[in-house]
């Protein structure tokens, strides 16, 4: 099971030419992925990694079938590919590039929700059902198949935590990075749906941090969840009015700060570390508990 | 980015938005000659890209040309909310009789944008929607289209506004909701929209503010004043480098791979009772060069205590930043503790690294103290750091 991608993805990789997209093609096809075609304008007819290029993303999903992208081109350009996936009926199109104006963000969001595909990103470290299929930019070694579904919304924070119980020797069922910007194409609380929905999954880590509504909208469906969340939220000591290098991690006028984040992850019934090295032990406990 | 209030106010009149007369002075006697010109009370409003203004009593009501220099003056070079006045805005005084308020800003639930009408102007948005919510009222609308008329009419008269102000209400939400799209705006927002005796909108105050990852698009704003306002001289040199940078004021230096992990790395240092200096986020993928520029800056620095480094990396690179680091030492040769937990990807690689130079230099590389690998967490590794060089904080 796992949530979002699994051995039935079959990925395009749009900005396959560039020295990124170079790079994490070969990293997802070595992990097992299916990459069956990369898309680059004007270059059709190479190939990359033997992985064969296209102009079009409309060509990838004709002759391969393709159901997923990943998007790794730079800011200014991803909301046309992200456009030109969703028009060409690719489900899930996983950005993961950082920089994508607002604006941009939500004309994609738009057209992804008329035409039914789903966003992964922008700014995100994307998503892996470890052992399955990886849409994304995570090393092997963070990762093993597991039963903990993992939510973040930092990179750097979904890799500390995902090592932090694998450790432990837990696994994870699927880990979403669902980034740091401030409109993010999939939500943690949508992510949370997923997670309480699948069979594979049995407990929940949520890694959350300041700016935004996304921790607050989380913890309304908490409420309503059978399965355990364990969660955090870094920010507490973050100067209000200033952007924490992701976007989305700004105290606004008063709003988004990581104590209402807590406060309303914790009513929830969510439970709250502390401190990050606690989240394992944690985690442990709540997968017993769920016997 | 906030544009400064005058800035704002020139589009605003390119849209159709009327606001009070007003010209821009640098100095008291300008500031003298303009309020003499208009011929009537002035307000003098210092310029920075923050709101509270009024609070922190850098709007100033000026009766006579003599005030308004005086107040010009006063303003002018002292610090506002942390930024200093380099520009005063001299406008006519408004004889309002009402306050109201308009926005349009992007709703992030539904992603679409959302135009906020309320009756209550001159207070700031969070309050009216923690304590007034019945007098503010929202639309959400789609993203190309603009809201319509009957629908703003609507909204405004469930607020309690006047409906003879309606007509105009409606056209200055189309025009902020023109505004907020052409501009990229994150919001823009008339706050207060002043009612006159006469039934007259003007927009009194005009906040339009822009998203950063969408100034490339705006390249005809000159927004360097908003710029040198809200930036120090270090954050904009390492934004050129495209290093995220942002000074806190403590002594603990940080440099972290990844905005979350920085972010948790000033929580557990406020938590220790000692003070971050700064936020430096080295991850997302950047090349030795750019972590060798983070490193040039943290280590000129004369005001920490000790530097803490991890350098946990997925998406990043152990080798790159091994170089880097390596580089900026044996330039700078600091005399400042460093600690480094380091591992990941290219974590051998960058550890031999990092292995050969204390070799070669010994040296410039004794100031590290210690290089421990991320299985210790994060705590654990930035508590001991700060007790072994501030001895137990």
């Amino acid at each position: 099971m796992a949530i979002l991608v699994d051995e039935d993805t079959i990925v395009v990789v749009q900005g396959i030419t560039g020295r990124m997209g170079a790079y994490h093609s070969k990293a997802m096809k070595d992990y097992g992925t299916k990459v069956v075609g990369g898309v680059t304008p004007g270059k059709a007819g190479q190939e990359v990694n033997g992985i064969p290029v296209y102009d079009y993303v409309e060509d990838v999903v004709n002759k391969h079938g393709a159901n997923a992208s990943v998007i790794i081109v730079p800011a200014a350009f991803v909301k046309n590919a992200a456009l030109e996936a969703i028009e060409a009926g690719v489900k899930i199109v996983f950005i993961a590039v950082e920089g994508v104006p607002l604006h941009d963000a939500a004309e994609v969001l738009r057209k992804a929700k008329m035409k039914g595909s789903r966003i992964i990103g922008p700014n995100s470290l994307g998503v892996i059902s470890p052992g399955k299929c990886k849409l994304g930019m995570y090393s092997e070694y963070a990762v093993m198949p597991g039963n903990v579904g993992v939510i973040t919304r930092s990179g750097s924070m979904c890799y500390e935590v995902a090592i932090a119980i694998k450790r432990k020797g837990i696994g994870q069922s699927t880990i979403v990075d669902c980034g740091a910007d401030v409109l993010p194409g999939t939500t943690m609380r949508e992510a949370l749906e997923m997670f309480e929905g699948d069979p594979e999954t049995k407990a929940v880590l949520m890694a959350g941090e300041i700016g935004g509504i996304q921790e607050e909208t989380a913890a309304e469906f908490i409420k309503k969840m059978s399965k355990p969340v364990v969660s955090f939220v870094a920010g507490v000591a973050a100067p209000p009015g200033k952007r924490m290098g992701h976007a989305g991690a700004i105290v606004e006028r008063g709003m988004g700060t990581a104590e209402s984040k807590r406060k309303a992850l914790s009513e929830a019934g969510a439970i709250l570390a502390k401190n990050l090295k606690d989240l394992p032990e944690l985690v442990a406990e709540a997968l017993k508990r769920r016997k | 980015m906030r544009l400064l209030e005058y800035k704002a106010k020139e589009i605003f009149r390119k849209y159709g938005i009327k606001t009070p007369e007003g010209k821009v002075a640098a100095s008291r006697s300008e500031a003298v000659s303009i309020a003499k010109e208009f011929g009537k009370p002035v307000v003098v409003k210092a310029q920075i890209p923050y709101g509270g203004r009024g609070k922190a009593g850098a709007i100033r009501v000026s009766n006579t040309p003599e005030d308004a220099g005086k107040n010009a003056e006063a303003l002018l070079g002292s610090k506002v909310r942390g930024v200093e006045v380099q520009k005063v805005l001299v406008e006519e005084k408004m004889d309002m009789v009402k306050e109201h308020y308009v926005a349009v800003t992007i709703d992030r639930r539904e992603a679409t944008p959302l135009l906020m009408v309320s009756s209550m102007g001159g207070v700031e948005v969070e309050e009216l929607t923690e304590k007034h919510p019945d007098r503010l009222a929202m639309l959400r609308y789609d993203l190309f289209e603009k809201p319509l008329p009957y629908q703003i009419m609507r909204i405004v008269g469930e607020v309690g506004i006047d409906m003879k102000l309606a007509g105009g209400i409606t056209g200055y939400a189309v025009a902020l909701s023109s505004i907020f799209r052409d501009y990229d705006c994150e919001i823009v927002e008339i706050n207060p929209l002043a009612v006159t005796k006469q039934g007259e909108l003007y927009a009194a105050d005009a906040v339009i503010n822009i998203d950063d990852d969408a100034l490339f698009r705006h390249k005809d704003l000159d927004v360097s004043d908003e710029k040198i306002a809200t930036t120090t001289e270090r954050e904009r040199e390492l934004a050129k480098a495209g290093v995220p940078y942002i000074e806190i004021g403590g002594d603990i230096g940080c440099v972290v791979n990844g905005a979350g992990m920085s972010i948790t790395t000033l929580d557990v240092l406020t938590n220790l009772g000692v003070k971050p200096a700064n936020f430096c986020d080295i991850g997302g993928g950047k090349s030795a060069e750019q972590i060798e520029k983070a490193f040039d800056m943290m280590l000129a620095r004369k005001d920490l205590k000790v530097i803490v480094v991890s350098f946990h990396a997925g998406f990043s690179r152990c080798d790159y930043f091994s170089e880097g680091f390596i580089k900026a030492m044996k330039k700078a040769q600091p005399n400042l503790p460093i600690y480094i937990r380091l591992g990941g990807a290219e974590e051998v690689r960058g550890k031999e690294m990092l292995n050969q130079a204390f070799r070669e230099s010994p040296d410039v590389f004794k100031v590290v103290k210690k290089v421990v690998s991320p299985e210790v967490p994060i705590e654990e590794f930035i508590e001991n750091a700060v007790k072994e060089t501030l001895g137990g904080a």
